[in-house]
């Protein structure tokens, strides 16, 4: 979602809350696929995302007169979207252990909420992104030392191999500051 | 759940007017506790029922369309507690005695009272965009509620406070009107 369309779900919500219902529709266009997206990115499921984003979204419209201008109303509508995704997940967590599968109970719970998920896909996009712009060798000497293959030959080498790691992620910055924006 | 997309636009726009009606509610939060102030002071339960039937219909309605009326709503009651408490306040002073004649003091309590709730309504309502509307409604329920207190000194009262509206919102109309 671009800047000029947040805009207008921003303006379109304080609209809507303070009870001009014509903007009711263009809101609803505007927030539907994004819970939608929101969803099914969060639980990879897409009947089960189709569910819960129209549970969430009609949760967004409920409480819609009570929205607070001074926040910003995409966050606040994906608020909504999250908290109805771990409500899903925590159901369906639920549902394995009422089928008694003892399996399930044994494993401890490192699941990462519907956000830190999204986060963590999105990281791991920018980065293969990133990588696949740098040249071929500098790929390569990133990929063997993620792998853990590090030459173990003489001394000279190996220092070879980390001064030309050293360049690559240098040149790996560059790019990734280039287009993000971020260090 | 899995609605197509005509239902869920209608059952979203369903939600959405009832989180309305549940903000709308919430208005009965400032009536209930004057109309309990109204049976307090010894007003009569038929009067407070028909006004307070007649004030909470308006406040629930306003609050439900949109926030501007909810505001009128708000502001009608506060402006018109002085049209409510302060004719009963100076019913207790008894009649005042001013070179011979005996005066019941309410009636200038109701005109008092009655220009502060017509000015403050439309001090108030001169600030806002579509402020005739905003003013109508504003109007009403601080006439309703002023209603409650000034018809302690009969017609009287009722005379009074409506003189005290007019000349209280007369200035601001007139200079509303001038800057067009």
């Amino acid at each position: 979602m671009d800047r000029s369309e947040r805009e207008r779900v921003q303006r379109a919500m304080i609209a809507l809350a303070a009870g001009c219902r014509s903007e009711f529709r263009p809101l609803f266009d505007l927030l539907w696929p994004l819970i939608r997206a929101f969803c099914e990115r969060a639980l990879r499921d897409a009947g089960g995302a189709e569910d819960t984003a129209q549970a969430a979204l009609l949760k967004v419209f409920l409480h819609a007169s009570d929205f607070n201008a001074e926040r910003d109303a995409v966050s606040w509508a994906l608020g909504f979207a999250a908290h109805e995704c771990l409500s899903a997940r925590n159901w369906r967590a639920r549902r394995r252990e009422d089928l008694g599968d003892e399996r399930w109970r044994e494993l401890p719970s490192h699941a990462l909420t519907p956000e830190e998920t999204v986060i963590m896909r999105d990281l791991r996009e920018a980065a293969i992104d990133v990588v696949h712009q740098l040249r071929d060798e500098d790929a390569e000497v990133i990929e063997a030392a993620v792998r853990g293959e590090r030459p173990n030959a003489s001394a000279g080498v190996s220092a070879l191999f980390r001064k030309r790691l050293q360049r690559a992620l240098a040149r790996l910055r560059v790019i990734w500051r280039n287009k993000y924006d971020v260090d | 759940m899995m609605l197509t997309e005509q239902e869920l636009v209608r059952r979203a726009r369903w939600s959405y007017e009832i989180g309305r009606v549940q903000r709308a509610s919430k208005m009965l939060l400032v009536i209930l506790p004057m109309l309990t102030c109204a049976w307090m002071i010894g007003r009569p339960a038929a009067l407070i029922a028909a006004i307070g039937t007649l004030v909470s219909l308006t406040a629930l309605c306003g609050a439900w369309l949109n926030v501007r009326h909810e505001k009128a709503v708000l502001v009608g009651v506060t402006s018109a507690l002085p049209a409510l408490l302060l004719p009963w306040a100076m019913r207790n002073l008894g009649l005042v005695r001013i070179s011979g004649a005996a005066i019941d003091p309410c009636i200038p309590g109701c005109v008092l009272a009655g220009g502060i709730a017509g000015a403050a309504v439309a001090i108030r309502a001169s600030r806002e965009r579509h402020h005739g509307s905003f003013w109508l409604v504003s109007t009403a329920v601080a006439g309703a509620v002023s209603v409650l207190g000034c018809s302690i000194a009969g017609g009287a009262g009722l005379i009074g406070l409506a003189f005290g509206v007019l000349s209280g919102t007369a200035p601001i109309l007139v200079r509303l009107r001038e800057r067009g």
